[in-house]
């Protein structure tokens, strides 16, 4: 700590003034700064449900209702700040083995334009006294309602089940057992989404070729000059044919790029597309990254990823 | 450049003959079942014989300074840690041979205990672009990784809830055991990152409010400024939470594992040569190990990709990032490969952070 020897009989002459002063110091001259410790909350109050209704707005972020069911397993009251992450705690008692259902709004971010494809992070982790509980929620059933017109999500983070609510297409979340983070949304008041399922043949990636299949359905109006893009770690794969690119950027970047232009997929129409890759090696614990399409440069579609597991 | 290659002579056998220290020509033996152990693990201490002739009453085994194993006979096994008192230290181990005719012959040993945890210091950054590089020169780890913005440390803890989700684990579990941590951010910068090239990187940062970002060399996306507007889709069209090139992803998991107390001498970002390339080298199980697109454990064995023939490095205490001599020096002179300085005496080569060479 006190291995600078100026530094050292400063302090020994500061200390008359503060100890705690003279240590910040030191700290600043070294340019450290603490670093807050990730926490989680430890204590008897669990968050047992999260329900409610995230409604989907253009050029903006979503307007959520939502409600946290809290219960106390503790022998003592206890009282406890909750709040959604980022927003400000709402602070309520609980007696003991009390359970209590509150209100709270999540905090959201939106990124893209009224008219072409948007997107929305929900930040759905709750926080009790400040932390995330360290407990897993026991039940999570959410529902995220679209605009009105806009058939379909183009991709979500989270594994949602397709729903419809008042003859709007909705969305819901299902989980048990589960922490939950951030909820990150994909959809487009443009005419056309795109559903793409993408799958390979076979599941497990030996050195050898591999069908990769992209099943698209248009879930909008009719559309044309789609734009199928895939990308392969060119280290891993390689492909044939004048569908494919290898990019090499200007310093330290590779990827293999399959491209493809769909002429024409009419409304409600699905197409299988397919092309074969070659792997060069056994290829595992990794994601093979999302498909997508784009009309005109505006994105209207995209896949799943596909985890690779290990042996 | 060194000549790579494998390394012809088992490591454990040279650990073995150049650490232990007898207190007299006869002596017991005593040995670890690791020479690079965790100290979120357990360790096996196994003492015998070794060269005493004669009756031997008792065998003891002690373990910073504290009698373990008290047992009848010429040899004796037991079972420590974890070792969390003695991490970054070393932890002395001693075989005591109680001898049938009275005195006692001892033999002792040490490893390094690694553990990279609690870390919960940053240094500052500055540079001169609201604290971000604003040329090749200030593309620092302190400047890069952005550990001040609230961001990082909000998707370090997601890492942990996230990787507990999928592994059916508790976040405390996870947090908790160092490897977990490693595996937890190689797991969900895979789950939610995906490539894009550098020249689409620059247009979408340009679209979200940072015309001005100008870092010089290679285009280096800062982690919070990754999480935040990477996956935006203004003037974009991302295919996934979160987009950049290799030395962002290296760039990203590198400030997560920061973010949760992970130490500084323990996570590397690390460019091979010639330079195709950028990931990371980090502290996994003890030893310095891979880490790259994909989950953790895809890169401990063997070589498989060219891109990996590691030979330039930098962190946060070591820098700025580049591709120099010195950047060589840093990755050579800390990461080979066990913490504590129990390198086998072989020249340092890229094939040390495989467990083929280096177990």
């Amino acid at each position: 700590m006190f291995e600078n020897p100026v530094f050292r009989e400063t302090c020994v002459v500061l200390c008359g003034f503060g100890l705690a002063a003279c240590l910040a110091a030191q700290g600043a001259e070294k340019g450290q700064r603490k670093l807050p410790k990730p926490e989680f909350y430890a204590g008897p109050v669990s968050v047992t449900k999260v329900t409610g209704r995230i409604e989907l707005i253009p050029g903006e972020p979503p307007r959520s209702a939502l409600s946290v069911q809290l219960q106390n397993r503790g022998d003592k009251s206890e009282s406890i700040g909750v709040a959604f992450r980022g927003n400000e705690a709402q602070r309520v008692q609980l007696g003991t083995k009390d359970g209590r259902q509150l209100q709270l709004t999540p905090t959201a971010r939106h990124s893209g334009s009224g008219q072409g494809p948007q997107g929305d992070r929900v930040d759905l982790t709750p926080v009790l006294n400040g932390h995330p509980p360290g407990h897993k929620i026991a039940e999570v059933d959410l529902t995220i309602v679209l605009p009105a017109g806009v058939p379909g999500l183009i991709r979500s983070n989270m594994p949602l089940q397709r729903t419809t609510q008042n003859d709007r297409v909705a969305y819901r979340l299902l989980r048990k057992q589960v922490y939950l983070t951030e909820l990150v949304v994909v959809y487009t008041t443009g005419p056309v989404t795109l559903q793409i399922e993408k799958s390979i043949q076979p599941t497990g990636i030996e050195p050898g070729p591999v069908e990769v299949t992209l099943r698209v359905t248009n879930l909008g109006k009719d559309a044309s000059n789609i734009l199928l893009e895939d990308t392969f770690d060119p280290r891993d794969f390689a492909g044939e044919g004048p569908e494919f690119k290898l990019y090499a950027g200007k310093e330290n970047d590779r990827r293999l790029v399959w491209k493809r232009m769909i002429g024409e997929l009419g409304a409600g129409k699905t197409i299988e597309v397919k092309f074969r890759v070659r792997a060069k090696l056994s290829v595992r614990h990794r994601s093979l990254g999302a498909a997508k399409a784009t009309i005109e440069r505006r994105l209207v579609g995209v896949s799943n990823k596909i985890r690779l597991r290990g042996k | 450049m060194r000549k790579l290659g494998f390394r012809p002579t088992p490591r454990v056998c040279l650990v073995a003959a150049t650490l232990l220290a007898s207190t007299g020509c006869k002596s017991p033996s005593i040995s670890v079942v690791s020479i690079h152990p965790d100290a979120d693990k357990q360790l096996n201490f196994t003492a015998g014989r070794g060269n005493l002739s004669g009756g031997i009453d008792r065998m003891k085994i002690e373990v910073g300074g504290t009698i373990i194993a008290d047992q009848a006979g010429d040899s004796a096994t037991a079972t420590g840690g974890p070792y969390l008192p003695y991490s970054n230290t070393r932890l002395t181990a001693r075989a005591i041979a109680n001898l049938s005719g009275g005195g006692t012959k001892s033999k002792s040993t040490w490893v390094y205990v690694a553990n990279p945890k609690n870390v919960f210091a940053f240094t500052s950054p500055s540079g001169s672009n609201s604290g971000y590089p604003n040329s090749t020169a200030e593309q620092t780890g302190a400047n890069l990784y952005r550990l001040d913005k609230a961001v990082v440390r909000t998707h370090a803890i997601n890492a942990v809830m996230e990787y507990a989700n999928a592994k059916g684990l508790t976040v405390f579990e996870v947090q908790n055991v160092a490897d977990n941590l490693v595996a937890a951010v190689a797991w969900y910068v895979d789950e939610h990152m995906t490539w894009r090239s550098d020249t689409v990187n620059r247009t979408v940062f340009a679209a979200n409010g940072w015309a001005s970002y100008s870092p010089g060399w290679d285009f280096p996306q800062p982690a919070d400024l990754t999480l935040t507007i990477s996956g935006n889709l203004t003037n974009a069209s991302p295919n996934d939470d979160f987009q950049g090139d290799c030395e962002d992803h290296a760039i990203l998991r590198a400030a997560l594992l920061r973010a949760l107390g992970f130490a500084p001498w323990a996570i590397w970002d690390a460019i091979d040569n010639p330079v195709t390339h950028e990931y990371n080298v980090v502290l996994y199980e003890g030893a310095f190990r891979l880490m790259d697109y994909g989950e953790i454990d895809r890169w401990l064995t063997s070589h498989t990709w060219n891109s990996h023939r590691s030979h330039y490095g930098w962190n946060e205490d070591n820098g700025p990032r580049g591709v120099n001599a010195t950047t060589h020096a840093y990755l050579q002179d800390h990461t080979d490969n066990y913490p504590g300085g129990k390198s086998d005496g072989n020249p340092w080569s890229f094939q040390i952070y495989y467990k083929v060479i280096s177990p």
